[in-house]
């Protein structure tokens, strides 16, 4: 039973590592630059908070100081994902404010939603650190849906890899809140539940990018066999150049 | 008691999108490439569009007919306006899901070109989008049968969301030929014939 549990707690640490080592190779830091540097900083935080496991006050301050680097990063690779994936929208101008005002809805709630203090923690810190990581799933969950919906309505395809981190973070972040939830209103008693359900959809997720990031880089789509286009077609090419309507 | 039930709200959304997410990874088209565009479209007739959204055609219809005459033409008017926004929108779906993949291309005046199209595809998506909406409510409300409430006019539907739908769709006609070209491909009479 230690042996399983000290798996589920550390495995992502060797995957992230492989995981790391994928993204290098296919040269995704190009693409995905906070992605890239979200693993990275996962493979050192899980490292340290391994290292530090028996130093319990050392543990505590890498553990909270690492947790808010991640809530960054977490956020930092959502939004990332979610310029990559509505480029085209771009040119829609009341499209713009929509992440603003995502966040703004998701700042609000949190804080009305943490307003009663849960019950069983001894000190203020937890009661904070607890809504912030609320307020952080919340937000990762509220772009993923909101992702989701948009990419359906509008028939957008997923760029494979878009697609996958989202996908990673959408299951992690759904979980983890309700389970942050769930902690925040039982309290302590679903302190060792809520750890296990963590971990293991964060490990979930990790499997999910590595399987998405170990997959073959998307072909380059075929062009015709003739070159691209004769005088004749320059010509009908043209024409159709003269009816478009201007901007 | 709002903020709870918007939280459970957003959770729920939550574990429905990542059904979603796998529903998309099992059932989607696989990467719809420049073989696999003609076939799927459905031809719109743009004209016809144009001659319902033409005021002066409507008004010259308001004056000739009766009230409830005009009210009953007009239900039929936006049914066929609404058949053809829902080509259009599934027009704009399969190209926009071919100009993602080209936009991935190393080939950059490919990839502009592809890119050019998502935009102009998002665009006609959208218009197709909230048109649909607003169409199906009027619908909804019974024109006919239901006299409290003024005919809506067509006209009115020629720029929904900030995007002039039929000109949005001209230009998409015009880019997805020019992406056609730029793939070596002959036959984009067909194209435009389907479009």
């Amino acid at each position: 039973m230690a042996i399983l549990t000290f798996i589920l707690w550390w495995a992502a640490v060797p995957l992230q590592a492989i995981l790391l080592w994928l993204l290098s190779r296919k040269r995704v830091f190009r693409a995905f630059p906070w992605f890239f540097a979200y693993t990275l900083f996962s493979v050192i935080a899980g490292t340290s908070r391994l290292v530090f496991r028996y130093h319990a006050r050392s543990y505590y301050y890498v553990y909270y100081v690492t947790d808010a680097a991640y809530a960054f990063f977490g956020f930092a690779v959502m939004y990332e994902v979610f310029r990559h994936v509505l480029r085209s929208f771009q040119r829609i101008r009341w499209f713009r404010p929509v992440f603003p005002l995502t966040i703004l809805l998701t700042v609000v709630l949190t804080a009305m939603h943490t307003a009663n203090r849960p019950p069983g923690f001894r000190t203020r810190l937890v009661e904070w650190v607890l809504g912030a990581e609320m307020g952080e799933f919340f937000l990762q969950v509220a772009m993923f849906v909101l992702l989701v919906v948009l990419v359906t309505m509008f028939g957008l395809r997923w760029r494979q890899h878009a697609f996958g981190i989202c996908a990673g973070y959408g299951l992690y972040a759904t979980v983890s809140l309700l389970a942050t939830t769930k902690l925040y209103e039982i309290g302590t008693k679903f302190t060792f539940w809520w750890g296990i359900v963590s971990v293991a959809a964060y490990n979930a997720a990790v499997l999910i990018w590595l399987w998405y990031f170990s997959g073959p880089a998307t072909p380059e789509p075929p062009h015709g066999d003739q070159p691209p286009m004769s005088a004749e077609h320059l010509e009908r090419y043209r024409q159709i150049v003269r009816r478009v309507p201007p901007l | 008691m709002i903020a709870i039930i918007l939280w459970n709200i957003v959770i729920t959304a939550g574990f429905i999108s990542c059904i979603v997410v796998a529903y998309w990874i099992w059932f989607h088209f696989p990467d719809r490439t420049v073989d696999d565009v003609v076939d799927f479209l459905l031809p719109v007739d743009v004209e016809k569009a144009e001659s319902l959204l033409n005021p002066h055609t409507e008004s010259a219809l308001r004056s000739d007919l009766t009230r409830a005459e005009f009210r009953k033409l007009q239900r039929k008017r936006m049914h066929l306006y609404l058949a053809l926004v829902r080509k259009m929108s599934h027009n704009a779906a399969v190209l926009i899901e071919w100009a993602n993949r080209e936009a991935e291309g190393s080939d950059n005046h490919t990839a502009q070109l592809a890119h050019d199209l998502q935009q102009t595809a998002v665009e006609v998506r959208l218009y197709s989008l909230l048109t649909l909406m607003k169409l199906r409510f009027w619908l909804l409300l019974r024109l006919d049968s239901w006299e409290m409430l003024p005919a809506p006019s067509l006209y009115d539907f020629h720029e929904i969301g900030g995007v002039r739908g039929l000109e949005s769709y001209e230009r998409l006609k015009t880019t997805a030929s020019f992406l056609f070209l730029e793939m070596g491909r002959r036959n984009f009479d067909e194209l435009l014939h389907n479009l």
